[in-house]
């Protein structure tokens, strides 16, 4: 309805613009690709052949117990539940597995999100907004990313392995605030393991620089639970630092756990307010039952024992990249790692990559090749299966010296 | 014809059976109660909408509540307000204080904390009830109890069963057994309970191929791709099409997904009346006219590109997106066109496939078509469908299928499954079964709590039933009551609806038998007579209904 608020419109003119009006197409993209030429297909695992592209750290993926109570979930409760969890879409398995988590890392509360890129990106959009400062690391994961994109808070970026570079730029922040009355409310949101290059973080000494500054931290540890400290309750356990010291745990359930979504865990007070404000929470149907089971029971498998043995196996696996020769960007303790070829130039680099990735998949080892080197996800039976092993180096070893 | 979509002309398009009487309380609706959205007519391309091959009726409802009404819900709420803030001086939260953080600045605003602890609190219980079954046309809930005022719940061991109107099992597949639940038990040991991967990197399997070039027969496009979420469908893809220098034209009921996708890649956002195609022309018209703003004087620069962003049916509101009419304005103003049809599809036209399929219209229309599994599908997971080109781009780009994981298997099994019957590819009718059971469970509903004497939102087609209960109290008091009665349904208030259109919101699905909507049309009608529901002041048709003689999509 035209409002006396409408501006004028010369038809003329309109009709002219309406004309040569010329919009870019829907997308930039010349060259129509086949399927098969972007996505990789999901190998079957056999004898002869050794899977180390897929996630499965804890060989959960192919546990039958799991496959067995998962058919069990979906005889009894259907396969998706038809709504958000405010809606009928909370069954007591839900529940069951929020207490699980919260139990697990020893926090008050959890909150469990259907996807995990979503339980990211809406956690931190809840609590960090506009007027806050932000502190991350540079090469942070494309969901902390858009979480912060949407809360639209000051992003300051530090190295993630640099805990220098991380006090210098909150002494910046603490100097330019200095005859300010009202401060900024001050958020550290750092990945325990980084994603991009499986290194961990120096988390002690972050906490003490956040502690003096009154820095709220939150803590991405999708690559660290199941995985790092004496039982695998990741980094807090890892370098034995007291839960209530950081305000949330991020992760994903869809590294170690090996099913799909992902939790935030933390204080009362932290959780009650995603539970009215967590945008992915509230307006998405919950995670399929099934899936949440599942979860429920890679969490159990979780044990001092396997902790030890993926420890014992991401060292020995790092130490035969580098025998071999490969240079390994990732932690000799994070359970995937990113390796690649010391050669300075980068293209003839990526050549020689793209040939150790092509002949192990030539001869059954099956790695992800990316932009930033070769990753391998290992897998706990490795470390049962001495002869598995040998191939796995004899390949790579083969794959350098080609 | 143009006429005739503008919903002036009664005409028995959709082969429903009227009476005379019937007609004029259409006429009542569209002429009293929607005063400019659908009677008004504007200068839409109407040879372009002529082309669709059948018309339809277009009958939406807005009754709005007397003054009284609106004065008493503002009273109440402030009420409650009140209420809230004396007992946060006098109690304070029973929420375990914040250990060692003392002298930081709140971890989130202070009424945010208010409004969940004092406000919320007190019905807390109508929402989050645990289930412990299949969400299908029968629920069973976990009974629980709360001591405290709603600060902690316990249950009591005790189980409910009851009528479910609330979950969004359009067209009845939650199911745990049947073909569905077998497809789904035997791709979990076949492929796994999840892939372990994202699309690009090894976590793409046979099925999800399958389902791609099923989906994209059934929808009638040229390509598909799927997700393992429906939210993030949205979330995660508009931000790979759009830049700045981009106008995005959003409706102002559109799901928090596509609002969280349109504002993340700093596009220029402008919003239009809820399904108001003048308004929207308006925007259309002035985005052609001035171009992008902050222009050196003198100077104009187009827009890159606008899109469109719609949803099919709105899931608070009931109602249908004006889809021959987006499409024409579309055309005529060189837009892009992103349909949402995450309710719809399935849930609406002869084929169950969307909005689309109700009003006969072509797929290939529109440039961006999205929607998701949650629903009709009984599983979860979204895809987006629309032209080789679109799709193979956000293969190779989007978020969602680099850096997020692949739909598990046992979820694109069920989808497969229940394409093929909706397809009549298990060599049954069950599919087309459905789809009618459920526009005749939706008329026949409607019509009768229409009968009732409730005000109630939304198209006539819409197998989502909004009825507006206005005070935040009541909307607590007849979920209670429902659950009490043996009738799960949702009850809606601010924030997720505006502060004084509280509702209770009523999913209908083609599990439902007549007997049980019957139930629950009694049981309704008690309470809304105890506690003063019968707000609608159009005049009723009380003639009996005969649920058999419902004609449904019928040419």
């Amino acid at each position: 309805m035209p409002s006396s608020k409408t501006p004028y419109i010369d038809e003329k003119l309109f009709q002219e613009r309406l004309t040569a009006f010329n919009p870019e197409p829907l997308v930039k993209y010349d060259k129509i690709k086949d399927k098969q030429d972007i996505e990789i297909e999901c190998i079957k695992e056999n004898n002869d052949v050794i899977d180390l592209a897929k996630t499965n750290f804890l060989n959960v993926l192919n546990n039958d117990d799991i496959k067995n109570k998962s058919e069990e979930i979906i005889r009894k409760y259907g396969v998706g539940t038809c709504g958000p969890r405010a809606f009928y879409g909370t069954t007591d398995i839900h529940l069951k597995l929020e207490d699980h988590i919260a139990k697990f890392l020893n926090m008050d509360e959890a909150i469990v999100y259907s996807y995990g890129f979503v339980a990211i990106s809406s956690s931190i959009a809840a609590y960090c907004k506009k007027s806050d400062i932000v502190f991350t690391h540079r090469d942070c994961n494309i969901a902390i990313k858009q979480g912060l994109q949407m809360a639209k808070s000051k992003v300051i970026y530090f190295d993630h392995g640099n805990t220098d570079s991380f006090t210098t730029e909150v002494e910046k922040i603490v100097e330019s605030e200095k005859d300010k009355k009202k401060l900024a409310r001050k958020f550290l949101i750092v990945e325990g393991v980084s994603w991009k290059t499986g290194q961990i973080v120096c988390l002690p000494e972050l906490l003490k620089v956040a502690e003096e500054n009154k820095i709220r931290v939150f803590l991405e540890e999708s690559y660290s639970i199941g995985i790092l400290g004496k039982t695998g309750k990741g980094l807090l356990e890892h370098f034995k630092i007291e839960p209530y010291r950081v305000d949330l745990i991020i992760s994903t359930l869809e590294s170690a756990i090996g099913s799909i979504g992902g939790f935030c865990a933390g204080s009362h007070t932290a959780i009650e307010h995603q539970r009215l404000s967590g945008n992915g929470y509230i307006f998405s149907a919950s995670l399929p039952t099934y899936l949440v089971q599942a979860c429920i029971e890679s969490i159990n498998l979780i044990t001092e024992e396997t902790a030890k043995k993926l420890k014992v196996l991401s060292e020995h696996f790092h130490s035969t990249l580098t025998e071999i020769g490969y240079e390994v960007l990732s932690d000799p303790l994070s359970a995937f790692k990113v390796f690649t070829i010391n050669e300075k130039d980068e293209e003839k680099k990526r050549y020689k990559e793209q040939k150790v990735y092509q002949f192990c998949k030539n001869n059954g080892l099956y790695l992800i090749y990316q932009e930033n080197g070769l990753i391998a996800n290992l897998n706990i039976t490795l470390a049962d299966h001495k002869e598995k092993y040998a191939k796995v180096q004899n390949i790579l070893s083969d794959a350098f010296s080609q | 014809m143009e006429k005739q979509i503008n919903g002036s002309v009664m005409l028995n398009g959709n082969g429903y059976i009227k009476t005379q009487h019937q007609k004029r309380l259409n006429g009542f609706k569209v002429d009293k109660m929607n005063e400019g959205s659908v009677s008004k007519s504007n200068s839409l391309a109407s040879e372009e909408i002529g082309q669709t091959k059948k018309q339809r009726v277009f009958k939406e409802s807005f009754e709005p509540p007397t003054l009284l009404t609106a004065m008493l819900t503002q009273i109440s709420f402030y009420v409650l307000m009140v209420l809230g803030y004396l007992s946060q001086l006098l109690f304070p939260p029973k929420v375990i204080q914040e250990k060692g953080r003392q002298g930081y600045q709140p971890l989130y605003d202070s009424f945010s904390a208010f409004y969940s602890r004092y406000v919320y609190r007190r019905v807390r219980d109508c929402w989050n009830y645990p289930i412990c079954s299949v969400p299908g046309s029968e629920v069973v809930l976990k009974d629980r109890i709360t001591k405290d005022n709603g600060w902690t719940f316990e249950f009591t061991g005790s189980q409910t069963k009851c009528v479910n109107l609330a979950s969004y099992n359009y067209l009845g597949f939650a199911e745990s057994s049947g073909p569905c639940a077998e497809a789904a038990v035997q791709s979990i040991y076949d492929y796994g309970i999840s892939t372990g991967g994202t699309r690009i990197h090894y976590g793409t399997c046979g099925l999800h191929n399958e389902l791609e070039e099923l989906l994209a027969e059934f929808l009638g496009v040229e390509d598909t791709i799927t997700f393992g979420m429906g939210y993030a469908t949205n979330a995660l893809n508009i931000p790979t099409l759009i830049e700045p220098g981009c106008l995005v034209i959003s409706d102002e009921k559109n799901h928090a997904s596509l609002i969280w996708g349109i504002k993340l890649p700093g596009a220029t956002v402008k919003v239009f009346k809820h399904n108001d195609m003048y308004h929207l022309e308006e925007i259309l018209r002035q985005a052609i006219y001035f171009g992008q703003p902050n222009q050196p004087i003198g100077a104009f620069k187009p827009w890159k590109k606008i899109i469109i962003v719609v949803e099919g049916i709105y899931s608070m509101e009931g109602t249908i997106v004006k889809l021959p009419e987006v499409i024409a304005l579309k055309k005529k103003y060189k837009a892009y066109l992103y349909l949402d049809e995450a309710h719809s599809i399935g849930a609406m036209g002869k084929h169950g496939k969307g909005v689309v399929d109700y009003f006969n219209l072509d797929a290939k229309d529109i440039d961006i078509l999205m929607g998701t599994f949650t629903k009709s599908f009984g599983s979860a997971g979204g895809y987006i469908a629309g032209s080789k080109r679109l799709i193979s781009y956000l293969r190779e780009n989007s978020y969602a299928s680099c850096h997020a994981w692949a739909m598990p298997p046992p979820l694109a099994a069920q989808i497969i499954t229940v394409l093929k019957i909706l397809m009549g590819k298990d060599g049954t009718n069950e599919g087309q079964r459905r789809i009618e059971t459920l526009a005749r469970n939706t008329r026949y509903f409607r019509m009768r709590l229409e009968q009732i004497g409730l005000i109630i939102h939304g198209n006539d087609d819409s197998p989502v039933v909004p009825i507006l209960v206005y005070l935040y109290s009541k909307i607590a008091y007849i979920v209670r009551t429902l659950i009490k009665e043996h009738i799960a349904t949702v009850g809606v208030g601010y924030p997720a609806t505006p502060l004084f259109e509280g509702r209770i919101r009523i999913c209908l699905s083609a599990g439902h038998t007549k007997e049980q909507l019957d139930y629950a049309l009694a049981v309704l009608e008690r309470v809304a007579d105890e506690i003063g529901l019968k707000y609608s002041r159009k005049p009723r048709d009380l003639t009996p209904i005969n649920y058999d003689d419902i004609k449904v999509y019928q040419d």
